[in-house]
């Protein structure tokens, strides 16, 4: 065999002259920075050397140096910048070398596909693929419709809890809507099960996120009965202040409508703490405050875990040995004595 | 429509009056919260004699000559302090109780901090204060010794009482909750319906702050609102301020309550209503209440909005003792201890009770106490016996008789009325 020539339209010559013009395209010899940088042609308006001001051209400057670290090639990146030419010429010759079997893979894969039986199968596979598109697609909206279709049936339950016109019982409607809605539409993705590594953490994150929000909704409620006492009383107040109008004995001392007001007050307190929804309001506060607590403590400890302190478990832990160390340790010494 | 003629004018006017007293009355009020203000709890001398972790034996100093035998142990609850016995000079249960020449010893619980949440009943009763009455007779070199209980301290010694009968003479119970089945407090209603668990696991011990908090929720209008108005009308009075201030200072002192108390206390007294039915279990031993039968005065306030009269008032039915008195004092859960009327007739009933009972140690008794240690079952048993083969009469006479065999003084000048029922033994 003789000595390799160059064919004009193999590959590697095919290569290097795309390679050229690339790098023509780049900035030539620009791009191994031999020659003085040139702005971005975009800003090579006519009037612009003629009003270009010192504080433009910094400007000019700045937004160019961005500019070119966004439209630098990949085989000078910054990290690479001080290493001088032999790097540059190192990673070149990389690329070429790569870009050169990406074309080689190419060629063959054309050559294989100008086979007839190639061509057939492949406007066979175009054929069917609007038909492959078109299932993709199909499927992909009607998810999106169905999830759409959820969130609007959950919307729609938000207007079922309440009704059209009706400002008799506003806050707690507002407060028992929202309870309603989070949990029979928003806490279920909090209760979704979480997968992988980090499963347990996530977990633990959704039920605090869980409890919190039940805590807030049930402090809400405890709350707006708290402040219903205040409420009526203003309403008795109107009502004792009419009574005493029409019989002409109200009082010109403030501190009489105080008293009055007071006492109307307390009685109020004293009538709502034994009602049922009262009770029941403290106790479900309570409960959640607590579960809430809990669950953060659970995250909490999740953290500490990885710092060098004790948990608080850690410390109860000691703290009940030693308590039952020492009970038992009593028991003994009253034996013995 | 009727016109209804509503004097803003005159109102308005009066408000332009006061306006004028409040300007004087804010400038009196800061020179008196500038000056020196003594606001010191239990200024009353003593000596802590005795510790066991955070639990402080208090021996008080008396002035007065010793007048009685057998020493008393005052019992307060692990819910705010024992301070309250002793807020000032002159309105002061301790002092009144040293004028009268007791001597006196008082627990102090301390603060109970996270590694106590463990500690319960038995830890308390069987433990701190069984060591503390064991260290005061020896101390005295008594068999016995007297026993008074404040509020949950008064249900530790009917505990105690019921456990260890052969130790206490007498028991002094004050407004101290034993039946937990009626819906008159408030108190009594919650807890019955709370998760004590859920709040126990998570935060171990109650947080005294979140006690105060409850407490003050049993009567926003009053203790939230009406008292600091009260105090803004006389916030120029210095003895008001100085007064108001030792109690805000009582009130807010509130250590920790140790959770296993906390949820003892709870499903087994508010919920199980375990002790006044002498089901109760402490350290492994059934309370019975039949067991107590030292004499016992049980006093409580008719409008105490925490522990009503009637968790108080079944005590003397069920108890073994024959010699009991059931005292119902006209003020509430801390009126009791600090109102100057109820000083008046409280401390010196006490006193003259106790007089009445501070018998001279017989000589069997100091056989007994020698032999206690192997026999005290035995020894009970036949105390009992003997009450009994004494010949019992049960009484039942209204509070003025009672009063009369008490110490003079009391009744004349105070103006508490006492409704009451006395259960007696008479030797025939």
């Amino acid at each position: 065999m003789g000595d390799k020539t160059e064919d004009p339209l193999g590959i590697e010559s095919m290569v290097k002259t795309w390679t050229k013009s690339m790098n023509d395209l780049m900035g030539g010899e620009y791009a191994q920075g031999k020659i003085p940088q040139m702005p971005f042609p975009f800003f090579q308006s006519p009037l612009q050397q003629s009003f270009e001001s010192p504080f433009q051209s910094v400007l000019m400057q700045l937004f160019q140096q961005n500019v070119d670290k966004v439209t630098s090639p990949p085989f000078f990146w910054p990290f690479q910048s001080g290493d001088g030419s032999k790097n540059r010429t190192g990673t070149h010759k990389d690329l070429m070398d790569a870009i050169i079997n990406a074309m080689k893979n190419w060629h063959t894969i054309s050559g294989a596909m100008a086979s007839p039986e190639s061509t057939t199968a492949l406007f066979k596979g175009i054929g069917t693929m609007p038909e492959m598109l078109m299932s993709f697609t199909q499927s992909t909206i009607s998810g999106m419709a169905e999830i759409h279709q959820k969130m609007v049936e959950s919307a729609s339950r938000m207007g079922q809890s309440v009704k059209a016109y009706n400002f008799d019982n506003i806050d707690e409607d507002m407060l028992k809507v929202w309870s309603e809605i989070y949990e029979k539409e928003f806490r279920k993705f909090l209760q979704i099960p979480q997968l992988g590594l980090t499963r347990e953490y996530q977990e633990k994150i959704n039920v605090m996120t869980d409890k919190f929000n039940i805590c807030q909704a049930h402090m809400a409620d405890f709350l707006r009965i708290l402040s219903l006492p205040f409420q009526r009383s203003a309403i008795v107040m109107q009502e004792e202040i009419k009574a005493l109008a029409e019989k002409g004995t109200l009082s010109e001392d403030p501190q009489f409508y105080y008293q009055m007001w007071v006492k109307i007050l307390e009685g109020h307190f004293m009538t709502l703490f034994q009602t049922p929804e009262y009770i029941d309001a403290l106790t479900k506060t309570i409960g959640s405050m607590s579960q809430f607590n809990s669950s953060k403590q659970s995250v909490i400890e999740d953290i500490l875990s990885n710092l060098p302190v004790a948990s608080r478990s850690d410390l109860d832990d000691v703290a009940k040995e030693l308590h039952q160390l020492k009970k038992e340790i009593r028991n003994l010494k009253k034996k013995i004595v | 429509m009727t016109q209804f003629k509503v004097p803003i004018d005159l109102i308005m006017s009066k408000m332009a009056e006061d306006s004028t007293k409040v300007r004087n009355r804010v400038r009196k009020a800061s020179e008196v919260l500038l000056s020196d203000l003594k606001t010191e709890l239990a200024r009353t001398p003593y000596e802590v004699i005795y510790q066991e972790d955070r639990v402080k034996l208090k021996h008080y100093r008396s002035k007065k000559k010793i007048a009685y035998k057998t020493p008393l142990l005052v019992v307060y609850a692990l819910i705010n302090r024992e301070t309250m016995l002793d807020l000032q000079p002159g309105r002061s249960v301790v002092e009144r109780f040293l004028d009268s020449g007791i001597d006196l010893y008082m627990i102090d619980w301390g603060y109970p901090s996270r590694k106590d949440r463990f500690l319960d009943f038995d830890d308390h009763i069987n433990g701190y204060m069984d060591n503390i009455v064991e260290f005061i007779r020896k101390k005295n070199d008594v068999p016995k010794i007297n026993l008074m209980g404040i509020c949950m301290g008064g249900a530790f010694s009917v505990i105690y009482s019921a456990l260890h009968p052969e130790k206490i003479r007498n028991l002094v119970t004050t407004v101290t909750p034993t039946n937990f089945d009626t819906k008159k407090g408030l108190l009594h209603l919650w807890m019955k319906h709370i998760d004590v668990d859920s709040v126990v696991d998570t935060y171990g011990n109650l947080s005294g702050d979140v006690m105060n908090f409850g407490f003050l929720l049993l009567n926003p209008a009053r203790l939230m609102i009406d008292k600091y108005v009260g105090f803004m009308e006389n916030m120029d009075n210095k003895d008001f301020v100085e007064n108001f201030i030792r109690m805000e200072k009582w009130i807010f002192d509130s250590p920790d309550l140790p959770g296993e108390v906390f949820r003892q206390f709870v499903k087994e007294c508010y919920q199980g209503n375990k002790l006044i039915q002498s089901k109760l279990e402490v350290g492994g031993r059934r309370v019975d209440l039949k067991n107590i039968t030292m004499p016992l005065l049980n006093i409580y306030g008719k409008f105490d909005h925490l522990v009503p009269p009637e968790a108080c008032n079944q005590l003397v039915k069920e108890v073994g003792s024959q010699d009991t008195e059931d005292i119902c004092l006209n003020t509430g859960h801390i009126g009791i201890y600090v109102s100057s009327k109820c000083q008046e007739a409280f401390a010196p009933k006490i006193a003259s009770w106790l007089k009445a009972r501070d018998e001279e140690p017989e000589q069997k008794e100091q056989e007994h106490f020698g032999k206690e240690k192997k026999t005290s079952i035995v020894g009970q048993k036949k105390g009992l016996q003997e009450s009994k083969g004494g010949g019992v009469q049960h009484t039942q006479i209204k509070s003025s008789k009672v009063l009369q065999t008490a110490k003079s003084g009391a009744r004349k000048s105070s103006s508490a009325r006492i409704t009451g029922s006395v259960k007696r033994r008479k030797t025939t």
